[in-house]
């Protein structure tokens, strides 16, 4: 249970850091938005989800961050993750013509397949 | 969103990275924004796919794409997810085929096609950042660019030449 909870607050955190970095802010930056200011390694330990994040900071950082609140809470694994994996099955069979077994693959276990790499320096 | 601030949102993205030479490694910008890149046998005309997941979304290329291109693809799947394209609600599968490079083009008032416009020039800007490209023409002391120089900044730059002569356009550096 408790690993389900820290994966949470990571996934909260990298919603977080997504947002900021779309914006171009640096973690001091966004730091500074909030009331009271924050410090940069504070930001941090939030997007690495090392530090649990308080309700009324979360609304905080999704107004700095011009963001719904929504987009910054993880989506629920439990209910939809089944569900959600199956359609993507589907719209990648028919639309980009990809093989069922092989949509499967992709959505349910992405790491059995080949990760592209950049070549060289 | 226009055109300019998909232009603007790349650079800002790549200096907030701290990248100031090139060539640009997308896999380091797909990393740090949570995207996986999976490389594999796509159909002839499908260059590249975004699965939107809720915390795991990634791009697929196909793998027999050459280099430059599949570079090229990534940094426009990027830029649809970096933008946050969404094309249809309740949709997790976005297919790129062959899309067009030029941005003026007749069908690109379209909802669509503005968004395809829109993350053309953003990877154009991600993987060229005006700064960059910048330092390496000086560092080439151009008075006026020939096909010569434009082979050796796409080379620099891992990018077509193709890509490359746009890009240089857009820029008003070449006419």
């Amino acid at each position: 249970m408790v690993a389900k909870i820290e994966t949470f607050y990571a996934d909260v955190g990298q919603l977080i850091r997504s947002c900021r970095l779309r914006l171009g802010l640096t973690q001091d930056q966004l730091g500074r938005f909030l009331t009271p200011p924050t410090s940069r390694v504070s930001v941090a330990n939030v997007e690495a989800g090392k530090q649990r994040i308080l309700c009324h900071t979360l609304v905080q950082f999704a107004a700095a961050l011009k963001v719904e609140l929504t987009e910054l809470l993880p989506a629920r694994k439990d209910v939809s993750a089944k569900d959600d994996n199956r359609a993507i099955a589907d719209e990648l069979v028919s639309k980009a013509g990809i093989s069922k077994t092989t949509a499967k693959k992709l959505v349910e276990n992405p790491l059995s397949l080949r990760e592209w790499k950049e070549k060289g320096p | 969103m226009s055109i300019q601030s998909a232009r603007k949102q790349a650079e800002l993205l790549v200096a907030s990275l701290g990248i100031k030479l090139a060539p640009v490694n997308v896999e380091d910008v797909a990393k740090h924004l949570g995207l996986r890149i999976i490389s594999m046998d796509l159909e002839e005309g499908v260059s590249g796919l975004l699965i939107t997941k809720p915390n795991s979304s990634c791009i697929v290329i196909r793998q027999d794409d050459p280099a430059v291109r599949q570079r090229f693809s990534i940094a426009h799947e990027i830029g649809h997810f970096f933008l946050r394209h969404q094309f249809e609600s309740g949709e997790h599968v976005h297919v790129d085929r062959g899309y067009r490079i030029s941005h003026r083009d007749q069908h690109s008032s379209t909802g669509t096609n503005l968004k395809e416009v829109e993350a053309n020039q953003f990877a154009a800007s991600l993987l060229m950042p005006a700064p960059l490209l910048m330092e390496s023409t000086k560092g080439l002391e151009i008075e006026e660019f020939n096909d010569e120089h434009v082979t050796k900044l796409a080379s620099i730059f891992r990018v077509s030449e193709q890509a490359m002569t746009i890009r240089l356009s857009v820029l008003g550096l070449l006419s």
